[in-house]
């Protein structure tokens, strides 16, 4: 084992035991549940030892042991699987747990009342998250590792999609939208898919441009700030007589749907937005690449365009890429926004709970902005990761 | 790098699931039954709302009744802000919408017109003018007016001995404490509470306003029932569902001051062309539509948080408007 392996399994012992402190204060906070008379009403928050009964001491017996297992003197190997198991196994039991409460609470109280997961619910799932995460690195890659890392999630998910979870408010929220949830999921996906490659086509031949032309530089920097700093909505109302004037004059734009609310607008907002950082990061790239492998380049005798795709894209990628990274995650988020100007979208649930101080409604859209925002950005590290040793390998 | 292998996989599970594993659960969509009408041909119906309960519980029964009939709807409803809607329904984006007769004071004006504040004038205004001007055409409104109002808790009115807009600006002039929660927009409104001030005889000093930029009645209710900074007054609307529930009631407006707002369906003139019956089917649904029972339907999607659609439903069959 050489010594930076041995700093990494350290490390993940400091995580392993902050997660399971973090987990075991959730135990006691005050607002793991909300029992709600109805959707509106804060209704009366409890912590999970007064909620759960006996249950809520089972789970803080779980954190406590995986607290000391994780300092404990046994061989990495034993330890990560027995912590990872424990804070795995915690949240799933938790989780359960809340649903079975839900369903007995909305028998006796009637199908008004709302059990609601409160701040420290949600704090315990990313405390196991943490402790799962640290009991991974000590678990030996190979089944023991795999049987760490998704049998807690594998758990959640069966009893999200097995009907346990189904009395619980935010599931409430999302019987009563189901048609409608994963349409605007799709949708919601699209604008991201959609306005990032727009991003992307648009912004690296920008960013090159400035890189190559060094007198272009602030005008273009300037005009992408210009965007990159309009605020949301006064962006899209700034579009909507533009985009009604060209509509109204090009029978095609039209036809094709481009007004002046409804997708359009939101989707050249995003792509304006999603364009600054795929720019800059191109820029950035290009200007700090390594002249004397460019010398080699240009000493074997390529041209210009052998040049840009052979040597100076390749030597680039990860920057740039690291720059579409972040235009993915900032434009999952920013494409709530498509909810309150016709364009419909994950923003369409945050509007109308807010609207109605339903909070459950509202998480109902942010949980799976937050999800998708996370498989970006965890994904495009990791693309980011492989063509950068690609990169050093041509 | 391998901690980050386990959670990109974790996490494309998750998203996975999330996004392909489960569909949506196999609907009985509740117009599906009543689709044995042969459908017209003709051009799509694209129906919005606002994103509120109202909205979509009200456009719930348009898509559902003109569905019934033959016509061939898009649902649109909870399609944005008011403003979005209005100029959507403008530039054809939504071939109709609910809107409400007292917003024609801003629409196509004047605003100072005492026409505002009468159903039926304010109905004939809104219908004429936006027709002949926009191509709109204003189908026949609900007998329901959801205006802006005063609302206090229910004790502290008791209490205070507070039931009216006199009683109210009485309190006012009589220095007491007053801390009002309300849009900005309709703060600074002639026939908001700029109105009131003038037909009762009263002036709210800056500080006892707060004032928000946005219109979300639920968020002044919820402000007035918490006592959120010393709230003690809050703007509400007539039918905002959960009054009641929360412990409010409404100061009577004697002189009825802002514009009647009564709910009604809109559409573009060519979609009502197209389709003239829309006038005859919807008639009877809106005619019916009485304050109380917009209370009662907004209460149960808002407040014990059922589906819009399916309370829709119910009405339009218990009522007979559907089979």
């Amino acid at each position: 084992m050489d010594a930076s392996v041995r700093d990494t399994k350290a490390q993940a012992r400091v995580v392993a035991v902050a997660g399971s402190l973090l987990a075991i204060a959730t135990i006691f906070a005050p607002s793991f549940v909300a029992f709600r008379p109805n959707r509106i009403i804060e209704g009366v928050p409890e912590s999970a030892v007064s909620a759960l009964g006996a249950w809520g001491w089972i789970l803080l017996v779980m954190w406590v042991a995986a607290a000391g297992l994780s300092v404990a003197p046994i061989p990495y190997r034993w330890r990560g699987l027995m912590v990872g198991l424990l804070g795995g196994g915690a949240a799933v039991v938790a989780t359960w747990r809340v649903g079975v409460e839900a369903g007995a609470y909305l028998a006796e109280k009637g199908d008004v009342a709302r059990l609601s997961l409160g701040g420290a619910f949600w704090v315990l799932l990313l405390a196991a998250y943490l402790v799962v995460f640290a009991a991974s690195a000590w678990t030996p890659a190979g089944w023991p590792r795999l049987l760490v890392s998704y049998l807690p999630a594998m758990g959640v998910l069966l009893l999200l999609f097995g009907g346990s979870l189904a009395s619980l408010s935010i599931m409430r929220e999302y019987e009563n939208n189901s048609l409608e949830f994963w349409a605007q999921l799709r949708l919601q996906l699209l604008y991201v898919l959609g306005a990032t490659s727009l991003g992307f086509i648009i912004g690296m031949p920008l960013g090159l441009i400035a890189a190559r032309r060094p007198k272009t530089e602030p005008a273009i920097f300037t005009a992408l700030n210009i965007l990159e700093v309009l605020p949301v909505l006064a962006f899209i109302g700034l579009l909507n007589p533009i985009l009604t004037g060209l509509s109204d004059s090009i029978p095609l734009l039209a036809t094709l749907g481009i007004r002046g609310v409804g997708w359009a607008p939101v989707l050249i907002v995003l792509t304006a937005y999603a364009m600054y950082p795929i720019a800059r990061n191109s820029y950035t790239a290009m200007t700090t690449l390594d002249p004397a492998v460019l010398d080699a380049g240009r000493g074997v005798g390529m041209k210009r365009f052998r040049l840009l795709f052979e040597v100076e894209l390749p030597m680039a990628a990860p920057v740039i890429l690291a720059g579409l990274r972040i235009a993915l995650v900032q434009t999952t988020a920013g494409a709530i926004i498509a909810g309150l100007v016709g364009g419909g979208g994950l923003g369409t649930f945050v509007f109308l709970g807010a609207a109605q101080t339903a909070t459950d409604l509202i998480l109902l859209g942010t949980i799976p902005i937050v999800v998708m925002a996370l498989f970006f950005d965890r994904s495009t590290l990791k693309l980011q990761r492989f063509i950068g040793r690609w990169g050093v390998a041509t | 790098m391998r901690r980050n292998r386990f959670a990109l996989v974790v996490l494309f599970i998750v998203a996975l699931a999330v996004l392909s594993g489960c569909g949506p659960k196999t609907a009985s969509t509740p117009t599906e039954t009543t689709k044995t009408v042969t459908p017209k041909t003709g051009p799509e119906v694209k129906f919005g709302s606002y994103i509120d309960s109202e909205g979509s519980i009200l456009g719930a029964m348009v898509v559902q009744m003109l569905e019934a009939n033959g016509i061939t709807v898009v649902d649109k409803t909870k399609f944005g802000t008011p403003d979005v809607v209005r100029k959507a329904y403008l530039q054809g984006d939504l071939s109709g919408a609910i809107d409400y007769t007292g917003s024609g004071a801003f629409y196509v004006g004047p605003e100072t017109d005492p026409a505002w504040s009468d159903p039926v004038k304010g109905y004939a205004l809104v219908k004429a003018k936006d027709l002949a001007q926009n191509k709109v055409v204003w189908t026949t409104p609900a007998p329901a007016n959801n205006t802006e109002s005063i609302a206090v808790k229910k004790e502290f009115a008791e209490v205070n001995n507070l039931r009216t807009m006199e009683d109210f600006a009485a309190w006012v002039n009589a220095g007491k404490e007053v801390k009002l929660i309300g849009a900005q927009a309709w703060m600074d409104n002639p026939l908001g509470l700029k109105g009131y001030e003038k037909a009762y005889g009263f002036a709210l000093k800056k500080d006892q306003l707060i004032g928000l930029s946005n219109g979300v009645t639920s968020e002044f209710i919820k402000a007035l029932a918490n006592g959120t900074n010393g709230v003690n007054f809050a703007e509400v609307y007539a039918t905002d569902g959960g009054l009641a529930d929360v412990g409010l009631v409404v100061l009577t407006d004697s002189k009825s001051v802002p514009p009647v707002y009564a709910p009604t369906p809109v559409f573009r003139e060519e979609i009502m062309t197209a389709y003239p019956e829309i006038t005859s089917i919807l008639e009877p649904v809106f005619k019916s539509l009485t304050i109380e029972k917009l209370q009662s339907m907004n209460k149960s999607v808002s407040i014990d948080g059922k589906d819009a659609k399916a309370v829709a439903t119910e009405y339009l069959t218990t009522n007979g408007f559907l089979q």
